[in-house]
């Protein structure tokens, strides 16, 4: 369920966090860490860079959240424009270094056991490598849809692109992925649904 | 039917699945006519989302929420320090830029003079001649000397770090960590009180490390007996030191009581532990009354 449903609520916590309020801002990095840790996870493909990023990005909220406006954006939106950027720039310096992000080695789980982490790693695996070959936009989308948890206005929005344009993306690279998939031996992980 | 057609329908059954509203089987019943478009690519979405579908490791999302809140509190401070010069002197507000462009200009002049320097010896060659040019040079005393010197303030925020580092992992903190604390604490309140201009940043500097200080050894103090009950008692009162040098009046942390449950779910009236300890005599103090609840 996104989180987005109750937006009157989410308001007052954003509006309470731009005073500086900490219960405000530990709701909104509570409500919000696991979701952008999800899409920079489903971005870069390595949890240890994930972990990073995800607090660079809560410490440019902070920065940036006094100068937040209600009337340009949904928070979700802006958020994850935060969390992209973040992500864009991480490639960016990776690659000046030369260093390409490696796939997951082993994904610190605490709550799985050792067949379950096995299962779920090459599921994740299999994710990126196919998404690998899908252009920048549908790489978004999937992770800003199915990683991120936001609905297809709120994803529109992060990428100033009309909610038309974001289902066409989005059908292309589903369609795209499952092409891979049929191609490869099924190796998929749990079942969220 | 037109392709936008199936992509309306596709993404209404996408949507239901992924909030759980509705299972493939269920939206397949609903339109028969598409069955063989959306099977595949709704099964395909299912494993994308249940691959995509991992959780951050626990331990890393609270240190995460510390830092965050540390550096929420570290910005206050900072506002609440500016904020009076702020609203006396509103050019107040350009100091820092103003700061960093002397910065710059400084680095220049100082990079100008040592090119110029080396220009004039290379250019003289014969330097045992009438005309004797020595380079700029910036490093005065030895790396060893440097790390001797460091201010009062620079050794409570060694020290400060050092005690943090302790805590958080919640090993021993020793006894000659707080004598030593206590010890920098000492001068840096003797600095302070002293004849000597403080610079506005390194005020700043010193609320946030005695504010964050105070806040650590009151949590150790509550964990402590003995020789270092007394060790970080000794530590506190110095730091309080610092703090009233600083025209700050700490106020103790509130005691936490820890309700039944934790809150799985953040609703607007969720808060933390975390409240900042020292409250500046003036200016604006608006945070809410802490309701402390147990770290997730």
């Amino acid at each position: 369920m996104s989180p987005s449903a109750d937006v009157d609520g989410e308001r007052a916590v954003v509006d309470a966090a731009k005073t500086g309020d900490e219960a405000a801002l530990t709701e909104l990095y509570r409500l919000y860490y696991p979701r952008v840790y999800r899409y920079i996870l489903a971005r870069m493909g390595n949890p240890y860079d994930a972990e990073d990023l995800t607090e660079e990005v809560f410490l440019r909220v902070l920065d940036a959240i006094e100068r937040f406006q209600w009337r340009e954006a949904p928070f979700s939106a802006w958020l994850f424009r935060i969390a992209h950027n973040a992500v864009i720039s991480q490639r960016r310096k990776e690659g000046a270094r030369g260093r390409s992000s490696p796939l997951i080695e082993a994904l610190p789980v605490d709550s799985q056991g050792p067949e379950e982490m096995v299962e779920n790693r090459l599921a994740i695996n299999e994710i990126m490598k196919a998404a690998e070959t899908l252009p920048e936009a549908q790489r978004r989308v999937i992770g800003l849809r199915f990683a991120a948890g936001l609905t297809v206005a709120e994803t529109a929005r992060a990428m100033g692109k009309g909610e038309g344009n974001v289902k066409v993306i989005q059908h292309k690279a589903i369609a795209k992925l499952r092409e891979i998939f049929v191609q490869r031996p099924a190796v998929y992980g749990k079942r969220r649904v | 039917m037109g392709r936008g057609e199936f992509e309306e329908i596709f993404e209404e059954c996408l949507s239901a699945l992924l909030e759980g509203r509705r299972s493939i089987e269920e939206s397949l019943f609903l339109y028969p006519a598409w069955r063989g478009r959306l099977e595949p690519l709704l099964r395909t979405a299912e494993e994308i989302a249940a691959g995509l579908d991992e959780a951050p490791p626990h331990y890393v999302k609270e240190r995460g929420l510390q830092r965050f809140l540390e550096s929420a509190r570290a910005r206050r401070r900072l506002r609440q320090m500016l904020s009076p010069w702020a609203k006396e002197a509103p050019w107040w507000r350009w100091a820092p830029t103003g700061l960093a462009a002397v910065a710059v200009l400084g680095a220049l002049a100082i990079m100008s003079a040592t090119i110029l320097a080396e220009d004039g010896q290379r250019l003289s060659g014969r330097a045992s001649d009438s005309v004797s040019v020595k380079p700029y040079s910036a490093t005065l005393v030895s790396t060893a000397a440097a790390t001797s010197d460091q201010t009062p303030l620079e050794r409570v925020q060694e020290r400060v770090a050092v005690l943090e580092d302790a805590v958080r992992q919640g090993g021993p903190v020793e006894v000659v960590v707080l004598e030593d604390l206590e010890e920098a604490n000492n001068e840096l309140a003797a600095e302070l009180d002293g004849p000597a201009e403080i610079g506005l940043i390194e005020q700043v500097a010193a609320l946030s490390v005695a504010s964050r200080q105070y806040e650590l050894l009151q949590e150790l103090q509550a964990q402590s007996s003995g020789v270092q009950a007394r060790a970080v008692e000794a530590s506190l009162a110095a730091a309080e030191e610092v703090l009233h040098e600083l025209g700050v009046r700490p106020t103790p942390a509130p005691e936490a009581t820890p309700s039944p449950e934790p809150t799985p779910s953040p609703s607007p009236t969720a808060s933390t532990t975390l409240e900042p300890t020292a409250t500046p005599d003036e200016g604006p103090t608006s945070t809410p009354p802490p309701t402390p609840t147990p770290a997730q």
